[in-house]
């Protein structure tokens, strides 16, 4: 009897001290837990998260565009709602989308806390690509669902929760607004010192990039003097504008993604309303484009009706799906309103001719000169508003311009005879509704 | 795999020659017949007979035949058995044959049934747990050619869950887990878990079905055994049985479906829908659209018209003749088709000196009723024994399946979303016709002007074409050896090597509608040339996966009896590996004749056709997986009988696995049960003598289940550059971090009572009720969206269920018409009692199809809005608001539970089985009913979104008695229709309370009609047997609802029956 026990005993021992080599076998060769760069690497190349999915709900909103009534009820009621100016606490994706990417960069800056690497430089750099992204979405959220940045109330205005872990059971609350802005700003800055200069890949955040980021939210924050630096710093790196002169701008999809303008490519997710065929350019607006610039024909495809449609997307995609990553014409107007707010009138100049020589047809292009300051301006957010259209940034440009009484713009939309829309300046609904789930489940404070 | 393959068929083969070897036997006169059981005239298998002066000995075999040969002019032939009275009966040369023994019984013997547990056989009179046994001929009344649809009604405790008609899944004694795989029970072939598919197993191999139900019962295969096992024994042969064979054949035939018994709007109203769809504008953007999206033909007609291409009455003269159109007519005609489906199955057992086989063959052939569809299914099985000594054995198996599916129709009904009323799929002389669901007719017609390749799609002309099989070789090879030692020691070692492999194959035709259309998508047209970067020919996409797998277990058995008590005993270790692999590829410019195909550049975007879909990379599907699943497990298993009366058992097993990510401590997770067993009946003091048999059973313990795809710590899951827009390898965060996983377990308590009355077979059954809670349940939970993940699965539900299990089997009439009859109730219930995922915030509504796992609830529940009829003043759908009539669905979306109409579980809370056989001579009939109470349904409701959007696809016959006028609303609950649609308001309709009956119903679903003989007159042949079935009859005897459908196929058409007719020879 001894024996056998012994025996069994034996068995079991031996099996028991081979387990866990047996065990430590993963279960499928496709998942891991991070914990290297490499790892790290791969995260950070993940373009369905960090690159596509952009909230395009601000555009909706907007004013570049109009759709008809039959369009508008055959969207989505999301869109519908959001076309509409009506409160909407169903925003799903613009809220958790942008959270998504920030909990992935959680992630990755919390795998690089614990990675052992001799390569510093290297961690350095794939420490602040997810600093980025973190701010950039977080900026993306307090677009849409805070109030404008103003000095005299972004203490007490309410930001966006800031989320600086990747604890699924942390739940912050809403930080100000300008908590919300520090923390973006400090995010990017911490970041460029290490980001790559060069622009081998546009869909990875570079130097360039860190620039231009914090020259677009430093410009939405009403903060020009710094905004002009910013968009100069990022010019410094990377200058080169398309000349439209090239471009075969017959074809459906004249822009190829990642183009020679393009700093980094994030693209909005796809919108239905959008559609060329539905979304129809505001026809005040594609008035005001001369008939030799290059860009009526870019930008634009001509619908059966008279009306237009939009195809100047860099996202070289057909359609509705809208480019809002970073470019250099973004940073030349950006740099060309901040002077002029200065009074630097040659300097601003200088930029918007360097723009606009690349639009025009080129033997027709005459340098604009002789503008004062206030005229310059004026030229300029217009140009801003007919290059930069389609890109979700026409509705931070609303909401800073409504704080200067000049600017201010009450938006209409007209569906049919007795349904007139309107968004009044500093309205409301400038401010989106939080998604319903989050006030539910976690008692933050719902927007107005 | 060619190496193991051959040598696997050239140990079939041996063992077929050495088989028939053993045959070669002649004989002097021949004596033959049948040994009977003089009162359920059922044949009797291993009754002993010998001659009493040649001393030549045989044993009847599993049909009850026999055979001997008479070396003497006469002798007397002595019949015994362990259960049965002695009988000696003289025979000579001239004894009639066959000759019929009809055997009686011998008092106080209880028929011996042996369960396995995949460890150990146990007889059922030292049983403590919960187990239902289905032996042979239980088994073997059945004809079809998949196991788990044969088990169905045949065994108490065990539901099919038809939900999704597509995927029926089995749950034993309720639902003790949330995740669709987790939820299935463990299924044991022989000795180890089967992970391949079940459709790979011959039924006709099948010795007998165990199926553990409690924790003692289940509690032996630990972690995975929380939902029950089903222990499935092959044939073996016995050490001394003679040589046996038999041929079974089946063809079974079932007619093409009708699918006019589908409810769809008669086409003048869809016409007329159409019309006033595009009166309405809702086509108007797609006219204008670069992707050019389908566009029915009413609408193309409406359109012509508007622009003066049609006359108006040429547009009413189309249109009328549309009216006359049903897409069923065609779809019925060339996608569907009368089955007939074969099987067929020989099994030959013997055994010589100290060899013992069983060698098997089956193959099945099936057809579906689509087109295009079928399958076919060849087994090869050995399973041998040799006895070298007394003490030690040895056994060598093998087991293969060959499976071999082809997938060519292009779809069905239902499938072709999009498809209207009026549509056609050939014209009248059987020509295919354009289907126009993918683009419009007019730009498929001109676009590219001549220069792109044909982009109609024909739905006929894709079936023809379709080259779509699968294959699957599966071989399991198993060796065990075991060695009686002194002391009632018994040391046994089992071995066992799974391999797999699968591949399929799906070659698009060059002329097919896949590969014309990638190939337009990707053809630049500048200024009259043509720019293509498809290459020319049929793509091939295939996929293959292998499996392997091996289980290696060692255990001691201890058996011993010491005076009174009486010892049983098993201790063992085990451990599993199992692997899977899995590669997939297209190929281009495929050419099968010359396996010739021609590279392409997955790296580049091309422009697409006209810009129409932007920038895209030629599909390239490349794609490598490898999972590597692996368990340790240590195990025993005691039990203790005092003087054949009283019984206690004890189990305990420990498990660990690789799952990803756990630490090794919390990896193991020690599961036991305990049990007791009291057989009242044998007590001194137990006098009631029209009772036999008295028992009283209890147990209490736990098992597990392991959620597979569980992982402690953050999970990224790898992608090639195939999956990524930029072409660059990543990685996405696939599950946030969880330190606290952990496994989940069932708690058991089970007691029964088991019963025999009047005699052996008169009257029996048992009765038992359990209590089960199923804990720290893996179940996805939401978050806030905040944290990044808006859900994330943990430990965070728990179940409890209760439930009774009757099963009564009598025989009724014991003459020479004999009627016996078996009737299976049970009853389970069961509700979710946590759930860390905070309950739906919405208005909670469901149609009970999936799992609703709400606290407090049958996860299956339904649940409406209340309806307050239709609006008189438009015919909307109302509900109550705060009590108040209202036609707020939005508000109403937010109605509490409080608020709803909660009717009950979709899946029955009791349900069974009554089979009655009808035996006369050489005739039984056997009649099966099925009965289900106690569960509700949801109808199909008509959804104009849906309507508008997907056509025909998704028509209802509703639609014509919808609202009209005022008025109306008295006689129909139909909402008015209403443009644009309004999904929520179709919703409402769609969830509201009216829609929900009882799904309670009594159901005719199978007939045999069996005529046996055992006296052929042929010598070669000892018994045949012929019989009739029908199955899926759907006969519905009573049901509840008044909506005067099937509850369980309320959707789609009728399936159609079977028919079979079978035969079955023993030689």
């Amino acid at each position: 009897m001894k024996f056998y026990i012994i025996i069994l005993l034996a068995i079991s021992t031996r099996a028991l001290s081979s387990c866990e080599t047996f065990l430590d076998e993963k279960s499928s060769a496709k998942i891991a837990s991070p914990s290297s760069t490499e790892d790290v690497e791969l995260l950070l190349k993940d373009y369905g998260k960090f690159n596509a999915v952009y909230p395009y709900a601000s555009e909706i909103a907007s004013d570049n565009f109009f759709v008809s009534v039959q369009h508008l009820n055959g969207a989505s009621e999301r869109e519908r709602r959001t076309y509409r100016w009506e409160p909407n606490d169903d925003v799903g994706p613009f809220w958790s989308f942008p959270y998504s990417a920030i909990f992935s960069a959680n992630i990755i800056l919390e795998t690089l806390d614990h990675v052992k690497t001799a390569d510093l430089e290297k961690k350095k750099k794939l420490y602040a690509m997810a600093l980025f992204w973190r701010a950039f979405y977080h900026y993306a959220l307090a677009d849409l669902f805070c109030k404008p940045y103003m000095a005299g109330s972004a203490q007490t205005d309410l930001g966006i929760p800031l989320k600086r872990t990747a604890d699924i059971n942390k739940v912050p609350q809403r930080a100000s607004v300008k908590e919300t802005y520090d923390f973006i700003i400090k995010d990017i800055e911490a970041a460029i010192p290490s980001l790559d200069e060069g622009l081998s890949n546009k869909f990875q955040p570079n130097k360039a990039a860190g620039y231009g980021l914090l020259a677009r939210i430093h410009l939405a924050m009403g903060s020009y003097a710094k905004a002009g630096l910013y968009a100069d710093s990022c010019l410094r790196i990377q200058s080169t504008l398309v000349d439209y002169n090239a471009l075969n701008t017959a074809q459906n999809i004249p822009f190829k993604v990642r183009n020679d303008e393009v700093i980094l490519d994030v693209q909005a997710s796809v919108s239905n309303l959008l559609n060329r065929a539905r979304g129809r350019v505001d026809t005040l607006l594609v008035q005001t484009y001369d008939m030799d610039d290059l860009r009526l024909k870019a930008f634009f495809i001509h619908n059966a009706d008279g009306t237009k449609g939009f195809k100047g997307h860099y996202s070289g995609a057909s359609a509705a799906i809208q480019f809002v990553g970073l470019a250099t014409d973004e940073m030349f107007l950006i740099r060309a309103e901040c002077n002029a707010r200065a009074g630097d009138i040659d300097k601003a100049l200088v930029d918007l001719n360097t723009l606009l020589k690349h639009r025009w047809q080129k033997e027709r292009f005459v340098e604009l000169t002789g503008l004062d300051k206030d005229e310059l301006l004026h030229v300029i957010l217009l140009e801003r508003r007919k290059e930069l259209l389609f890109r979700c940034l026409r509705w931070s440009d609303l909401k800073r311009l409504n704080q200067e009484n000049r600017f201010k713009k009450t938006l209409k939309r007209k569906l049919d005879d007795d349904d007139m829309l309107a968004l009044e300046p500093n309205g409301e609904r400038y401010v989106f509704k939080i998604l319903r789930e989050s006030i539910l489940f976690s008692g933050i404070e719902q927007n107005p | 795999m060619a190496t193991k393959l051959l040598t696997a068929v050239l140990c079939f083969f041996f063992l077929c020659v050495s088989a028939i070897n053993s045959n070669a036997q002649t004989g002097v006169k021949r004596i033959w017949g049948e040994v009977i059981d003089e009162k359920s005239g059922k044949t009797i298998e291993g009754i002993n007979m010998r001659f009493s002066r040649s001393l030549t000995r045989s044993q009847s075999d599993s049909t009850g035949a026999f055979y001997l040969l008479l070396r003497y002019p006469f002798d007397t032939l002595i019949f015994s058995g362990i259960d049965y009275e002695e009988v000696r009966h003289p025979v000579n040369d001239t004894t009639a044959l066959p000759l019929m023994m009809e055997l009686r019984r011998s008092n106080n013997v209880i028929e011996e049934v042996v369960i396995e547990s995949g460890f150990q056989s146990i007889p059922k009179e030292r049983a403590t747990g919960s187990y239902a046994f289905i032996d042979s001929s239980l088994w073997n009344q059945r004809i079809g050619s998949n196991v788990m649809s044969r088990l169905d009604g045949l065994t108490n405790g065990l539901l099919t869950n038809n939900l999704n008609p597509d995927n029926p899944t089995v749950q034993i004694r309720g639902l003790s887990s949330l995740g669709s795989e987790s939820m299935k029970p463990l299924v044991i072939l022989d000795n180890f878990p089967f992970e391949g598919d079940l459709d790979a197993l011959n039924p006709n191999d099948i010795e007998s079905i165990s199926i553990l139900r409690d924790a003692a019962a289940a509690s032996i295969w630990g972690a995975r055994a929380g939902n029950g096992v089903i222990v499935i024994k092959s044939k073996t042969a016995r050490v001394g049985q003679r040589l046996s064979t038999s041929v079974i054949s089946n063809m079974t035939v079932s007619p093409r479906p009708d699918l006019f018994t589908s409810n769809h709007l008669p086409t003048p109203e869809y016409v007329e829908m159409e019309r006033m769809l595009y009166e309405k504008g809702y086509y108007t953007a797609r006219f204008s659209m670069l992707s050019s999206p389908s566009i029915p033909l009413v609408a193309e007609l409406m359109e012509e018209n508007r622009l003066g291409y049609l006359s108006d009455n040429a547009l009413e003269e189309r249109l009328d003749a549309l009216k006359r159109e049903d897409f069923r007519h065609d779809m019925q005609n060339y996608l569907y088709r009368r089955v007939a489906n074969q099987q067929y199955a020989a099994t030959m057992s013997g055994s010589r000196d100290r060899l013992s086989f069983v060698l098997s063959a089956g193959f099945d052939k099936n057809l579906e009723h689509r087109i295009g569809d079928a399958n076919q299914r060849f087994n090869l099985r050995s399973n041998n024994t040799i006895q070298f000594t007394d003490k030690l054995n040895m056994q060598v198996g093998i087991w293969m399946a060959f499976q071999n599916n082809t997938n060519n129709s292009p779809g069905g009904y239902g499938d072709f979303r999009g498809i209207s009323g009026y549509s056609q799929l050939a014209t009248p002389s059987g020509d295919a016709l354009p289907l126009d669901i993918y683009y419009r007719s007019l730009f498929t017609d001109t676009a590219g002007g001549g220069q792109l390749l044909d982009w109609k799609y024909r739905p006929l002309q894709e079936l023809a074409l379709s080259d779509k099989v699968t294959r699957s070789n599966d071989i399991i090879i198993n060796w065990g050896m075991d060695y009686s030692w002194k002391y009632g020691f018994t040391g046994k070692i089992k071995f066992q090597k799974q391999f797999g492999n699968g591949e399929s194959n799906h070659l698009n035709h060059q002329d097919s509608y896949y590969t014309r259309n990638l190939n337009n998508r990707f053809t630049q047209i500048t200024s009259g040339d043509v720019e293509n970067h498809i290459p020319r020919g049929a793509i091939r996409e295939s996929s293959e996966n292998t499996s392997s797998s091996y289980n290696i277990r060692a255990q001691i058995d201890f058996h011993r009896s010491f005076g009174r008590h009486e010892v049983n005993a098993i201790i063992g270790s085990e451990a599993r590996d199992l692997k899977n692999e899995s590669a997939t590829s297209i190929l281009y410019g495929y050419d099968k004749d010359k396996l010739t195909f021609t590279n392409i550049d997955p790296t580049t975007q091309y422009a697409s056709f006209n810009n129409l879909f932007g920038w895209n990379y030629i599909p390239f599907g490349a794609n490598l997986n490898r999972y590597v699943n692996r368990f340790i497990s240590l195990y025993g298993n005691g039990a203790y009988t005092y003087s054949n009366r009283y019984t206690v058992t004890g189990s305990v097993r420990r498990d660990a696995s690789n799952l990803f990510g756990v630490s090794t401590n919390q990896k193991w997770n020690p599961l036991w049960s305990v049990g007791g067993l009291w057989h009242l009946s044998k007590e001194d003091f137990f006098e009631f003598s029209a009772i036999k048999k008295l028992s009283l059973r209890a147990t209490y313990g736990y098992s597990g289940n392991i959620p597979l795809n569980a992982t402690a710590l953050t999970q990224i899951n790898y992608y090639g550059g195939a999956w990524s827009p930029v072409n660059e390898n990543f990685a996405t965060v696939s599950m946030g971090p969880n330190p606290s996983l952990r496994w989940e377990t069932v708690r058991t308590t089970n007691v029964g009572l088991d019963f025999e009355a009047f005699s052996a077979n008169r009257l029996k059954g048992n009765i038992e009720y359990y209590k089960k809670k199923s804990t720290d349940l893996f179940n996805s939970t939401k978050l806030d969206p905040i944290v990044g993940m808006s859900i994330q699965p943990k430990n965070s539900a728990a179940i409890v269920g209760s439930g009774l299990d009757i099963s009564l089997s009598a025989s009724l009439i014991e003459r020479r018409f004999n009627w016996s009859s078996m009737l299976l109730f049970s009853y389970a219930d069961f509700k979710v009692t946590q759930n860390l995922d905070p309950p739906s915030l919405d208005g909670l509504v469901s149609s009970g199809q999936g799992i609703f796992p709400v606290e407090g609830y049958n996860p299956y529940l339904i649940a409406s809005y209340r309806w307050a009829g239709l609006n008189p003043e438009n015919g909307n759908p109302r509900g109550y608001l705060n009590d108040e009539v209202s036609e707020d669905y939005i508000a109403m979306q937010l109605n509490t539970i409080e608020d709803q109409i909660l009717h009950g579980p979709s899946l029955p809370p009791f349900f069974g089985s009554w089979r009655n056989t009808f035996r006369w001579k050489n005739w039984s009939l056997l009649a099966g009913l099925n009965y289900k109470f106690g569960h509700y349904f949801r109808k199909h409701a008509l959804n104009y979104g849906t309507l508008f959007q997907y056509g025909e696809s998704n028509g209802n016959l509703e639609y014509v008695n919808r609202w009209r006028e005022s008025g109306d609303e008295v006689h129909t609950n139909v909402p008015s229709i209403q443009y644009p649609a309004n999904s929520r308001r179709d919703n409402f309709y769609r969830y509201a309370d009216i829609n929900v009956q009882k799904a309670d119903h009594i159901r005719l679903n199978e007939l045999r009609l069996q005529y046996q003989v055992h006296a052929t007159g042929i010598s070669l042949i000892r018994s045949l047997s012929c019989h009739a079935f029908v199955d899926n009859m759907n006969v519905m005897l009573w049901k509840a609802n008044t909506f005067n459908v099937d509850p369980e196929n309320s959707i789609g058409f009728r399936r159609p029956i079977n028919f079979s007719l079978g035969i079955q020879l023993n030689l």
